[in-house]
């Protein structure tokens, strides 16, 4: 009796260690600081403990058979299949380990960042694991509400984060700005997906095609309902037209939480986009002149490529170190763009590798971009680009970890963006669109004007005189040599990520 | 095991080029010669316990889609072979330099750059495919451009650098093309293309793979660098463009030899290129006044004799060449490179003269003389039976007999040049005054290689028994020891004769100053040449194009375009009001444009 109890105890837990690593990571920091024990050392080493417990969980569950089918429905009578609403298959896998290791990554990059971390560590670093904890749940997440509520659960704790230095009026403004665009952003998904549930009854994304099929008279709301969507996950991920929010919440908020809030959720979103579109909304219908999916591909390409182009160009007259960090996220998103669209291609799995490979080098080298700039800047500095000069002069390690990731970033080979950028270019000229790899190339070269601008100042320009002597902390030195490793050995020995591109077959086996 | 050979000196190299300077000379110094003394262990090893199957794969390296490179190694006999004299003639050098460069300021970069060549020269006789191959192929070329103009003060050293890479460059050019072409079909493996070769563009893959070949083992027409590359430290002169770096164009060829046979006319062509190198360097060789140019000569005029007998089929006698090449010629390198150092860098053979009377450089004087005969191809030394075999091949397998006559014609060249240079060097009248001793290891690398000249032809190559034969697994050449003692002295006696009476008799004073001897000297002016046929209309047309068409495509035009950039990003960015009502109006404008659009297209 007791056995097999914990045989369906361990049934349930084992496929969610990831999600419970990182939610008694949460409460115990919590706790720790209602308590009043407030040593900062012991949270912060229970969050990157916990986080990195995380990303083994999700790399040894991928060892195992997948995909796993959590909280499941009784079906509906005429349909036959059990729809549930969360699934733990390899892209959701993938990607939790992903989220994982960028928490840990926060967590180093946080030491004695700011005068908060010290007296309300608790509620710092609380707040970290519960963003973590929502997106690892909303990569799982196969069923709007699921998604809807994960999402929530990530994005509260980056805006509590993003205004934490609530005494700076530009903490708080951008704290308060990425609450209302956030919010904005949320209820149009919402709203969306009540249109979505309006025309086909169900929000389970397993019983879309079946649906579709049987109440295939109303596209058009569903279309508007989809787009809706769409547009909130573009705002949420900051993709052109949706994105101006970004540049001036990153300029506000203190750059450790930028360095997160930057990468991590946009690999949730693109994995959801990777799910929500091509796994089960590939609807075709004679009703449409268009093929819906032909649609879509559309829609992504025309973000993808004014995400790139403004980004780009918006990022080349600036001299703010954070907005030009800001712009050229919004053009790196254009960049994973093209990867989604590709993957409504008939080529489909080689491109949902692709993405999931840039994905992974994007987020590591932003967020080590930001940890070299944090490492190297006094903690009220402004960020202006004259700030680095003489950088290479002053500390030869950072500039060196500087110059590697935004070489990696700009997709100078042969590091690891050069190679991510080709897979990604392979990937949409194989599905027939081969003017986005035009484009793309053509913004990645004017993405080396401010990218070696930067670099020009740290490089080239003499030292200010009174410049401060550079101290990093060994949290930030982890952080500052895993990235760097990861960008040389994976643009050197690009096979070592074959496991993610093959964690796509498994997404799109059967089709 | 056999990685070791790779990857220890390529972390020595890499460690010693970035720390070497503040580890102190001694330490450095042992660690580079550790390194490829460990990387020469690993050798025996692999050649005792060989895997038993040839593809070793470490992992896999790139995905191109249709066609995946692993990171592998290919271990057969050929490459044991070459990696065997590759990393044993390296770590006597090694050891050597550790003497002769016991006062370069400069030892870190020496030795570091020496450590990476040995590191990408292993990685080329061990790679598993060709984009493998061609990364060590271009890290040589990297290394030994490096090493040539290590004397960075020297004008001269660094325009031989420029130039060596260059061409070099050009070779790599002609190896990424078949790397290219085979790409495209489908594989670069070795196991995929060598064991199934595909007819389809083949003439394609060995035109390039021969420009490579020809780039890197100095033939004809891409050699001029070889005599310049003497700028470089002697030991370097010794180990890469002598013994190893030089030799990869042949054993390219032997590698590639069921692609060769797709095209069977290819084989007349290398043959009679590899005369043409073989004769044209030998004649330059008996000009020189410089001891260094004369070895360079000669190691071409020897390659020339590989590629003959790659030419006639013959890949075995080629690689018995090459390994007796490499032990003779680096003999001889570091025994002029003792003389050199111990006439305070002194290379001028009229001024030297006279050494066989001090006693100091006895030791260099032997080590010369072995090495010497060994080149001239006299029994029982090394040299003999491996250019023996190249001649008997020549003469079963060859189109015509011109090619044999003028394969004998040149050895008896090499006689000749060889003798010159030992008599100016060691006899006559001439006095010097303090010298130079060399060091004990120096000393004891010369005798190492000695022992190995002597020796090596006896144990690898006896006519009848040839071992390398054997374990290379070629076709045997049935040599008979009497008519090829008699063809050997039949060449080598007349031309140590001439060379006897023409300088031993009377000394003269100086270069002849007819002016072919002239010509001969410059390499019969085929550096004018290349200057007139190929860099003066270069730089014709980069003068004209660099006048007007650059001004305006390289600098107004990007200029403009940049500025344009520039101010649009500028104008875009006033829509960054920092209000969050006009993000809103934005968001929404953008979400209705595309839900208009996308109703539009399904409203029929």
């Amino acid at each position: 009796m007791s056995s097999e109890l914990f045989t369906r105890v361990a049934q349930l837990v084992a496929p969610l260690s990831p999600e419970l690593c990182l939610l008694l990571a949460a409460l115990c920091a919590l706790m720790t600081d209602m308590v009043g024990q407030r040593s900062v050392r012991r949270i912060r080493m229970v969050v990157w403990v916990a986080s990195l417990a995380a990303v083994f969980c999700s790399l040894a569950l991928m060892t195992g058979p997948l995909p796993i089918s959590l909280f499941s429905r009784q079906p509906a009578p005429e349909l036959e299949l059990t729809p549930s609403s969360y699934i733990v298959d390899s892209l959701a896998l993938s990607l939790k380990a992903l989220i994982g290791l960028l928490t840990a990554l926060a967590v180093w990059l946080s030491e004695d960042a700011f005068d908060e971390e010290r007296s309300n560590a608790g509620e710092y670093y609380s707040l970290i694991a519960f963003a973590g904890l929502g997106m690892t749940v909303a990569v799982s997440a196969n069923e709007f509400l699921t998604f809807f509520i994960a999402f929530e659960l990530f994005s509260i704790p980056l805006y509590a984060l993003a205004a934490i230095r609530r005494y700076r009026s530009e903490s708080a403004e951008a704290g308060l700005k990425y609450f209302l665009a956030g919010s904005v952003s949320s209820a149009l998904m919402l709203f969306g997906i009540s249109w979505v549930y309006g025309s086909l009854g169900t929000t389970y994304f397993s019983e879309f095609p079946a649906r579709f099929t049987q109440v295939a008279s109303m596209p058009h709301a569903l279309l508007v309902g989809v787009l809706m969507i769409l547009a909130g996950l573009a705002f949420k991920m900051a993709a052109a037209p949706f994105h101006m929010w970004a540049p001036d919440v990153y300029e506000g908020a203190p750059p450790t939480v930028v360095a997160y809030l930057s990468s991590a959720p946009k690999a949730v979103i693109i994995g959801f986009c990777l799910r929500l579109f091509w796994a089960d909304l590939d609807l075709e219908s004679d009703l449409l002149r268009v093929s819906l999916a032909d649609g879509w591909m559309l829609v992504f390409a025309v973000l993808s490529l004014l995400s790139m182009g403004l980004g780009n160009l918006m990022a080349l007259p600036q001299v703010s170190l954070k907005r030009i960090l800001a712009y050229s996220g919004i053009a790196q998103i254009g960049y994973l763009l093209i990867g989604v669209t590709a993957a409504g291609g008939q080529t489909a799995t080689m491109a949902a590798g692709a993405t999931l490979f840039y994905l992974w080098i994007y987020c590591v080298t932003n967020l080590t971009s930001w940890a070299a700039l944090l490492a190297c800047l006094p903690s009220d500095s402004t960020y202006q680009r004259g700030e680095l000069a003489g950088l290479a002069q002053r500390n030869p390690f950072v500039a060196f970890v500087l110059l590697i990731s935004f070489m990696s970033l700009a997709g100078v080979p042969p590091l690891a963006g050069f190679v991510g950028k080709f897979y990604l270019f392979r990937a949409i000229y194989a599905a027939g669109m081969p003017w986005l790899v035009v484009v793309g190339v053509v913004n990645s070269v004017i993405s080396l004007y401010y990218y070696f601008g930067v670099l020009r100042t740290a490089y080239f320009d003499p030292p200010l005189p009174d410049s401060p002597p550079i101290r990093v902390k060994l949290g930030v030195r982890v952080v500052l040599v895993i990235g760097t490793a990861a960008s040389l050995i994976l643009g050197l020995w690009p096979g070592f990520a074959l496991w993610s591109l093959e964690t796509a077959q498994t997404l799109f086996v059967g089709r | 095991m056999f990685w070791a050979a790779l990857f220890l000196p390529l972390l020595g190299g890499l460690f010693i080029l970035s720390y070497g300077q503040r580890l102190g000379r001694k330490l450095s110094v042992s660690l580079a010669c550790g390194t490829v003394g460990a990387a020469f262990v690993s050798a025996l090893l692999t050649f005792f316990f060989p895997p038993s199957e040839p593809d070793q794969v470490l992992f896999r390296w790139l995905d191109l889609g249709a066609a995946r490179v692993d990171f592998g190694a290919w271990i057969d006999p050929l490459s044991i072979t070459m990696l065997l004299t590759v990393t044993g003639v390296a770590y006597l050098i090694h050891l050597y330099s550790a003497g002769y460069m016991a006062e370069e300021p400069e030892f870190a970069r020496f030795f570091g750059y020496l450590n990476l060549f040995v590191a990408a020269m292993v990685m080329l006789v061990l790679a598993n495919n060709f984009a493998l191959l061609l990364l060590g192929w271009a890290g040589v070329g990297f290394a030994s451009c490096m090493l040539i103009g290590f004397y960075a003060h020297k004008q001269s050293a660094l325009i031989a650098a420029r130039k060596a890479f260059v061409i070099n460059t050009f070779g790599d050019l002609g190896l990424m093309l078949a790397v290219f072409v085979l790409a495209n079909q489908g594989s670069v493996a070795f196991r995929d293309v060598l064991q199934a070769p595909s007819d389809e563009l083949a003439i394609v893959v060995v035109v390039g793979l021969l420009v490579a070949a020809y780039a890197k083992s100095a033939q004809f027409p891409l050699h001029t660098w070889l005599p310049d590359a003497m700028e470089g430290p002697t030991p370097v002169s010794a180990l890469i463009h002598a013994a190893t770096m030089v030799t990869a164009g042949v054993y390219l060829l032997a590698r590639c030899e069921p692609l060769l046979r797709l095209v069977a006319e290819m084989g007349s062509l290398i043959a009679a290129l590899g005369l043409l190198s073989a004769a044209l360097a030998a004649s330059c060789a008996l000009a020189q006044t410089d001891l260094k140019r004369v070895l360079a000569y000669s190691t071409m005029s020897q390659l020339g004799y590989m590629f003959m007998a790659c030419g006639v089929g013959a890949y075995g006698a080629a690689i018995f060449h090459l390994v007796t090449h490499a032990f003779f010629k680096a003999l001889l390198f570091l025994c002029a490179g003792s003389i050199i150092h111990a006439l305070h860098g002194e290379q001028d053979m009229f001024k030297m003269g006279g050494l066989a009377r001090r006693s100091e450089l006895a030791g260099p004087r032997w080590g010369f003389l072995i090495g010497g005969l060994a080149l001239a191809g006299l029994p029982p030394l090394a040299g003999y039976f491996s250019k023996e075999e190249i001649l008997t091949a020549i003469e079963q397998n060859a189109m015509t007999d011109s090619l044999f006559l003028g394969a004998l014609l040149t050895a008896a060249l090499t006689a000749f040049y060889v003798g010159r240079a030992y008599i100016l060097v060691f006899w006559g009248p001439a006095e010097h005054g303090e010298l130079h001793r060399p060091t004990a290891l120096m000393s004891l690398a010369c005798w190492v290689l000695a022992l190995l000249t002597a020796g090596a032809g006896l144990v690898l190559g006896f006519p009848g028994s040839p071992a390398l034969g054997a374990y290379l697994r070629t076709a045997p050449i049935p040599t008979h020891l009497g008519t090829g003692l008699l063809i050997s002295l039949g060449t080598a006696i007349p031309g140590m004769l001439l060379a006897y009476f023409m300088f031993a008799r009377t000394r003269p004073q100086g270069p002849s100053s007819a002016a072919v001897f002239r010509l001969a000297e410059k390499g019969w002016a085929l550096d004018e040449v290349q200057r007139l046929a190929i860099i003066a209309p270069m730089q014709m047309m980069g003068r004209l194009l660099g006048g007007r068409l650059e001004d305006v495509a390289s600098h107004r035009l990007p200029e403009q375009v940049g500025q344009t950039a520039v101010r649009s990003g500028q104008e875009l960015g006033l829509s960054q009001s920092g209000l969050l009502r006009t993000y809103a109006l934005v968001l929404l404008t953008a979400l209705l444009g595309v839900m208009t659009y996308l109703l539009w297209q399904v409203r029929a």
